[in-house]
């Protein structure tokens, strides 16, 4: 599997490497994640968990908590889907262009995109 | 126990010199003793606890008494007001001694799962057992962050995170798990407790080397931890991995 970069200047790599690993799946444990990964990156399993609970923390994945032999574990899986994802990131790069150049980025969208294509 | 004496008096000296300075003498002695390499580690720790107590006492007796000006010189009630305070000092403070550990362990038990049934309540029943101590009850607590620590307060109890067990082998979990079983048999929470309380309360316990007594407490641990897996290899890359965990 290749590495997804597309996402690289809104996250850090190894962040956009680890969602790009349980986007296509549905709920993964941290080792699953960190078993898919150290094959194409070097990688230490508590780098894989920190990222995991920092996307947490920044509300791009969910987690919840499974019962096993060896008392719990966590199972994290994407809040959004990749399109999902990118629209809610989009949506708040523009807001906070409008926020904070008001007219001026209005005026440039207008330019850049005239009759609102 | 109204004192007629002094009932007219409004807010009187907070702290009379009389108490305070022979208290402070006191206090002091008992800081220093407590640096003697002679004794044993519990006989410091009840000199510092001494020492906290004569270190606060003139200020709550000042609180206490305020505005009762006749109390140290002719003040016909003095013995028994005297006693009453006493008592009432000795009983609150032994009230929060035991409220303290308490609270802290409502707390985490709340934001914890206990696993009758998992392996790690197994193996510290069987150790527990062979070593002649009370069972512990495991708890895994909800949080991502790699902590393990251990109480042995009222029932022992030990506190592995789900963060923990996701980042360790099955190997290191275990010798995480018999590292607070080393600290239940030390009674290492009773030390920890005592050194926080001594460094909240006493501005002179910086000058004191308790951390390098609790730095032993680990070791203790950690020795404990090794000599039941017969190495040290698995207690040591977990340390690593926690660590590794920390710095990011």
């Amino acid at each position: 599997m290749k590495m997804d970069n597309s996402l690289g200047k809104i996250l850090s790599p190894l962040e956009s490497d680890v969602l790009s690993v349980i986007w296509p799946s549905k709920k993964m444990k941290v080792r699953e994640v960190y078993s898919v990964l150290k094959p194409k990156r070097k990688v230490a399993l508590s780098s894989v968990a920190v990222i995991l609970d920092r996307l947490y923390e920044k509300s791009i994945v969910d987690r919840e908590i499974q019962t096993c032999r060896g008392g719990l574990r966590y199972l994290y899986f994407p809040k959004k889907d990749r399109k999902e994802f990118e629209k809610s990131v989009v949506e708040s790069t523009v807001n906070a262009l409008i926020e904070r150049f008001g007219k001026t980025a209005i005026n440039y969208f207008n330019e850049r995109f005239p009759g609102g294509k | 126990m109204v004192c007629s004496e002094c009932s007219q008096q409004v807010l009187g000296n907070l702290i009379n010199l009389k108490i305070l300075v022979p208290s402070l003498a006191v206090s002091l002695a008992f800081f220093a003793l407590s640096f003697r390499k002679s004794f044993s580690f519990k006989k410091k720790l009840s000199l510092l606890y001494g020492h906290i107590f004569f270190l606060i006492f003139p200020f709550l007796f000042g609180l206490f008494f305020s505005g009762c000006q006749a109390l140290y010189s002719h003040c016909s009630l003095a013995g028994p007001l005297f006693a009453l305070f006493l008592l009432t000092a000795l009983g609150t403070a032994t009230v929060l001694a035991l409220l303290t550990p308490m609270l802290f362990l409502i707390k985490y038990r709340k934001q914890s799962k206990e696993l009758v049934g998992s392996c790690w309540n197994k193996l510290a029943r069987r150790i527990s057992k062979e070593h002649g101590m009370k069972t512990p009850k495991v708890f895994h607590l909800k949080t991502p962050k790699p902590v393990a620590f251990s109480t042995s307060f009222f029932r022992p109890s030990i506190f592995m995170s789900v963060g923990l067990t996701d980042i360790l082998g099955k190997k290191e979990t275990e010798a995480v798990l018999l590292h607070e079983l080393g600290h239940i048999r030390n009674n290492s929470s009773f030390t920890k407790f005592s050194s926080y309380l001594i460094s909240a309360v006493s501005p002179l316990s910086r000058l004191h080397s308790l951390s390098s007594e609790l730095n032993m407490d680990e070791v203790q641990a950690d020795k404990f931890a090794s000599r039941e897996q017969k190495t040290c290899r698995h207690i040591n890359s977990a340390k690593r991995k926690i660590s590794e965990f920390y710095r990011q």
